[in-house]
């Protein structure tokens, strides 16, 4: 009998990762979120963002745009539609997870104690 | 991984989710901006003198005849067209004065709002408004209790307010966008000064429902500042 794939191998680690699953989660409340926002929020380095950023550009996850706002150059943020379907899936995975790992253990309850 | 580490990550992603929505809130500009606009009528509302008399239940204007075409309402007001000009100029303003602000919010702030749906959902409102109420277009559609005290046009602000929640991703604004919507329906339906009578004041008529609509709309534009200024504090 074939079992189903157990639900850690749904998560996509391109946007599991803590840092970049924040950036798209963020991304997806607004219509665009700028750098300075996001490095507050995080609590990143600027460098640490671009790299992120980066990536999930080069993932098509997110579209960056770079601007000015008066003399101060500015950078917005914006997730995609892939960005938005990447992060819900990602989402309902760790859901679906975390219902799998409480069942496992309601099942073997005294499991740790066992093997203590 | 173990369970403990995904619920941390889920929670970590509600808390962002969270500051990043409470960030971008400036649903109460738009409240304390109508409320404003809403006041601002105030010297339109009058009922005409025995001046403007010129015959049993008719009463002259100096306006031009396609002004009194553009009609939101308020017949038994001294100069209806006057009030529909008032408002179909005040509330477009009203949503530019919200655009700006959203815009100088997301500056500010770093956190970007989409607001065309609501804008759009606003004035499609008014103007389906002015094409229903028999003034431009001559059919007759909306019900007559509901545009003759002139306040019809401020029933479309909580309406398109309620869009506003969805943008915003906000029980809250749906609920104030109801409660306003509420008290809008009671101005434009029954004569509140009824309600002062009874408890022994006079209220100035008609003047009152539009004082208590754009009262209950600064009530709680303010009301919605200081609850998202403390959050704000709060979270961030």
């Amino acid at each position: 009998v074939s079992q189903p794939p157990h639900p850690v191998n749904g998560l996509d680690e391109l946007v599991h990762q803590r840092v970049r699953l924040g950036i798209l989660a963020i991304a997806a409340e607004a219509e665009q979120v700028d750098f300075g926002y996001l490095r507050g929020a995080l609590q990143l380095t600027d460098g640490n963002l671009s790299r992120h950023l980066q990536v999930l550009e080069q993932a098509k996850l997110i579209a960056v745009r770079k601007g000015y706002s008066g003399r101060r150059p500015r950078t917005w943020v914006r997730i995609t539609a892939k960005g938005r379907k990447a992060l819900d899936t990602e989402l309902a995975t760790l859901r679906t997870l975390i219902a799998h790992l409480d069942r496992a253990q309601a099942v073997r309850p005294d499991h740790d104690d066992n093997h203590a | 991984m173990d369970a403990s580490h995904a619920t941390e990550l889920l929670a970590d992603v509600q808390r962002l989710r969270r500051r990043t929505r409470l960030a971008r809130h400036g649903y109460w500009f738009p409240l304390l901006v109508f409320g404003l606009l809403a006041l601002g009528a105030l010297p339109l509302f009058r009922y005409p003198s025995l001046a403007d008399q010129v015959g049993p239940g008719s009463y002259a204007t100096d306006q031009p005849p396609w002004i009194r075409g553009v009609t939101t309402g308020g017949q038994f007001l001294a100069d209806p067209a006057a009030l529909s000009l008032y408002w179909l100029i005040a509330i477009p303003l009203g949503y530019v004065a919200t655009v700006a602000f959203y815009r100088y919010h997301a500056r500010r702030s770093g956190v970007a709002s989409r607001l065309r749906p609501y804008v759009a959902t606003g004035l499609a409102l008014l103007a389906a408004l002015l094409l229903l109420a028999g003034g431009a277009t001559g059919l007759i559609v909306v019900p007559g209790d509901l545009v003759v005290r002139g306040l019809a046009p401020l029933l479309t602000v909580p309406i398109a307010l309620l869009m506003l929640a969805r943008i915003e991703r906000s029980w809250a604004v749906a609920a104030v966008a109801c409660g306003v919507g509420l008290v809008a329906l009671v101005a434009n339906l029954y004569d509140i000064e009824n309600l002062f009578y009874r408890v022994g004041v006079t209220a100035p008529s008609p003047q009152i429902n539009l004082i208590v609509l754009g009262g209950a709309l600064l009530v709680a534009g303010a009301g919605c500042w200081l609850v998202t200024r403390r959050a704000r504090r709060r979270l961030l």
